[in-house]
């Protein structure tokens, strides 16, 4: 791969995606003036404003790798890109962003503690809910982990969506469902035991890489023998 | 023989049952202007496609600059692929897909680009999904001019042009090749505004090539002649006939071959009119199923 060709194809994610990442934070921010106002003003001491930015990171990961695939692909195809070029672009393009919106999020949920103990109001926008245990460097793996998961969840379903339509999408649903129904009946005690084993959140998102890596290495050749659309 | 930018041999597309295209062999030379013409479902576009990796043939041999080019960044990036169908994504901005188009194409030239942005007048920060059908056409055209591309393949790239806006991209394409020549591909179904730029003709019917001939040769291999009906009959008799038509007592009949000078002696005596056929009239002989179509490929001028 050139490094223009990495450069070009970086460019193109960025500027596919880079309306909804400004839409995003703009969205936190005044949801995290909005609640510190609230609190302020109106707020008691019993009452607790936690937003769980966690989980709007996640999502949104989850979301923009699901519609970014088929924005992007049949143009870098259009343009001549080789198919792992686009691959190897895709993944660094989900790597960048887990970690730049993971390293924004702990910044700010480390800001934000200090702040609303000096504002002597209940608010956490960006910590984890129940995180007086969890040092910074958990809340930093725990958005890295989360993120990188979604990002790959996402990816795999589009590429599956692209190569094999609804019915591919439906039936890797059908699989996963019945994998885990099958799994949970079948063997539940191991499995609540394997939980309880994980000790500390970086082994937890050590464990999680596995399915991540699973499924990143499964959309490779599923990518690699995708053809555009009409 | 100059050096082969596309060649194929046997080139087959299957989807289930249906055959797309059915046993390609073709050859592409360098620095020329070559119509890829046909019928609706008749394989230009997966041909098209494939040429470019963006399908995978079923069977055969393709080789792109010498080279095969699934996953070949040596031959992809010589290559720039502007089809009626060309995908952005939506939120890419006019000015985007130009900046992109920079880093995609080695020989992009940024101060055409903007000239024909100009000529075209297209709006530099509006989103691709607010343009129109002629204007998103017009974009292809910016970004497969300036490409510069040594094989630059244009499939219908003007949908919803306007008849003065496709006689500037023609104007322009020719300016252009002829200061900077490269092989073109242009693949249409307004036959007779392209004739003037092709030097090379192929046909593609059913999957198949029938033709892929000299455009020079493909002109010369019929010709009408106009004039009384019953003094046509006389000089088209003993000749291979492609189609007739008239009205009243005038009569036009379309002659296989070239007129030689005593034809041309005859027709003036019998009064008649002998001028050329159109490049669409030949095209719609040789791939409209009629009568024409067998006899000429029983005079081995079309393949089967």
């Amino acid at each position: 791969m050139t490094s223009k060709s990495m450069s070009t194809l970086l460019k193109m994610h960025w500027i596919n995606m880079r309306l909804s990442v400004y839409i995003y934070w703009a969205i936190m921010l005044v949801i995290s003036v909005i609640s510190f106002t609230l609190m302020l003003t109106v707020g008691n001491g019993d009452t607790q404003i936690n937003m769980g930015a966690i989980t709007s990171v996640s999502i949104y990961m989850l979301v923009l790798n699901l519609v970014s695939v088929n924005e992007t692909f049949r143009y870098a195809l259009g343009m001549n890109f080789r198919r792992k070029d686009f691959y190897g672009s895709t993944v660094i393009i989900i790597l960048l962003l887990v970690f730049g919106f993971g390293t924004l999020s702990t910044l700010l949920s480390m800001i934000e503690k200090p702040l609303a103990e000096a504002l002597k109001v209940n608010v956490s926008l960006f910590g984890i809910m129940g995180d007086a245990e969890l040092s910074s460097l958990d809340v930093f793996l725990l958005y890295i982990g989360c993120g990188l998961f979604l990002s790959v969840v996402g990816l795999f379903t589009s590429v599956i969506s692209y190569r094999f339509g609804k019915k591919g999408v439906l039936l890797m649903g059908a699989v996963a469902l019945l994998l885990f129904i099958g799994v949970s009946v079948m063997s539940m005690e191991p499995i609540a035991r394997f939980f309880a084993s994980i000790g500390s959140v970086a082994e937890a998102m050590a464990w999680l890489m596995l399915p991540t890596v699973l499924l990143l290495a499964g959309a490779y050749p599923l990518m690699m023998s995708m053809t555009t659309k009409e | 023989m100059s050096q082969a930018v596309v060649e194929t041999k046997g080139l087959t597309k299957k989807y289930g049952q249906m055959v797309a295209l059915d046993g390609i062999d073709l050859r592409i030379e360098e620095n020329q202007i070559c119509g890829l013409l046909g019928r609706n479902g008749a394989g230009k576009t997966t041909l098209m496609h494939i040429i470019t990796s963006q399908f995978f043939a079923t069977s055969g041999e393709l080789r792109v600059f010498g080279e095969k080019p699934y996953e070949n960044e040596k031959a992809l990036r010589q290559m720039c692929f502007i089809k009626e169908s060309q995908a952005y994504a939506k939120s890419f901005k006019v000015a985007d897909v130009v900046s992109l188009s920079k880093g995609i194409f080695p020989n992009w030239d940024a101060a055409y680009a903007e000239r024909l942005l100009n000529e075209f007048e297209l709006p530099r920060n509006r989103s691709v999904g607010k343009l129109s059908r002629g204007m998103l056409s017009s974009l292809g055209i910016v970004v497969g001019l300036a490409s510069r591309a040594p094989l630059t393949i244009f499939d219908e790239p003007y949908l919803g042009l306007d008849a003065a806006s496709r006689t500037l991209f023609y104007d322009l394409l020719l300016e252009d090749y002829s200061n900077h020549p490269r092989t073109i591909i242009l693949s249409t179904h307004l036959i007779d505004e392209v004739s003037r730029l092709l030097e090379h003709v192929i046909i593609i019917d059913h999957g198949r090539i029938i033709l892929d001939q000299n455009a020079d040769e493909f002109r010369g291999m019929a010709y009408t002649a106009t004039g009384n009906a019953e003094r046509i009959r006389c000089f088209a008799e003993g000749k291979k006939v492609l189609h007739e038509e008239g009205f009243g007592s005038l009569q036009t009949v379309v002659l296989w071959g070239r007129a030689t000078s005593q034809e041309k002696r005859d027709a003036a005596e019998l009064g008649l009119e002998l001028g050329p056929v159109s490049f669409q009239q030949l095209f719609v002989h040789m791939t409209s199923g009629d009568a024409a179509k067998a006899s000429l490929i029983q005079e081995g001028a079309i393949r089967r």
